[in-house]
């Protein structure tokens, strides 16, 4: 295991650690280049950019390049290498995301019934269901990702 | 990096996932290293060896 603080964030096999970390490392690169663009139009362009909207674009573009590279790079479903394995796991994401979308639009409409919600419950049950949408997108795409990597490599 | 891992382990009758559950890592990394699309650590050869009962030389040498 490699002697760093980030340890923590790493998986326990060493092809997805490895991975991970160059997925880190890349992200950290995007992001510098992201950030000296950025002093060098506010230097220019002060009003260009909102900086409150400048920061949360960088952090969620980070984040989300990490997670889509992970999602794209098929390590995620290591041990799916059957058809059958492949279909039971495809059964379990589709009851994950629906059983996400339930609780949160049951939670929602109780939050809404008892006058705690601050929006209006479409707006709510939208974002929920788009939420629920890319839960069951990302994890259906790792999974045939995985899939068809593994099955070139099963003996 | 070619490598005779898949050859000793079919050789010894194992599978896939028995030498991943051996030397801890999953069965994709196993599956990557015998097809010599990923160059484990020296840690992770040795255990490989160990598991395989074989020397870093007889899995991992190249000879032309």
């Amino acid at each position: 295991m490699e002697k760093t603080w980030i340890r923590f964030l790493l998986p326990d096999d060493e092809y997805k650690r490895r991975n991970m970390l160059v997925y880190f490392a890349e992200a950290a690169i995007l992001q510098l280049i992201a950030i000296i663009v950025l002093l060098v139009t506010s230097r220019f362009k002060p009003s260009l950019i909102d900086s409150e909207i400048a920061l949360l674009c960088l952090l969620f573009g980070t984040i989300a390049y990490i997670w889509i590279r992970y999602i794209l790079s098929g390590m995620e479903f290591a041990e799916i290498m059957t058809e059958k394995a492949y279909r039971r796991e495809r059964k379990v994401i589709v009851i994950k995301s629906t059983s996400f979308l339930l609780i949160m639009c049951v939670s929602m409409l109780s939050f809404y019934a008892f006058g705690t919600m601050a929006v209006p419950l479409i707006e709510g049950i939208i974002v929920t269901f788009i939420a629920a949408l890319l839960l069951f997108l990302t994890n259906y795409v790792s999974l045939k990702r995985s899939y068809q990597k593994n099955r070139e490599l099963i003996d | 990096m070619k490598n005779k891992v898949k050859f000793t382990r079919m050789e010894q009758k194992m599978t896939q996932e028995q030498l991943a559950r051996q030397v801890k890592v999953t069965r994709q990394t196993i599956g990557l290293i015998e097809k010599g699309e990923y160059n484990p650590t020296l840690q992770l050869c040795v255990a490989i060896a160990k598991a395989l009962g074989k020397t870093l030389d007889e899995l991992f040498w190249e000879v032309d």
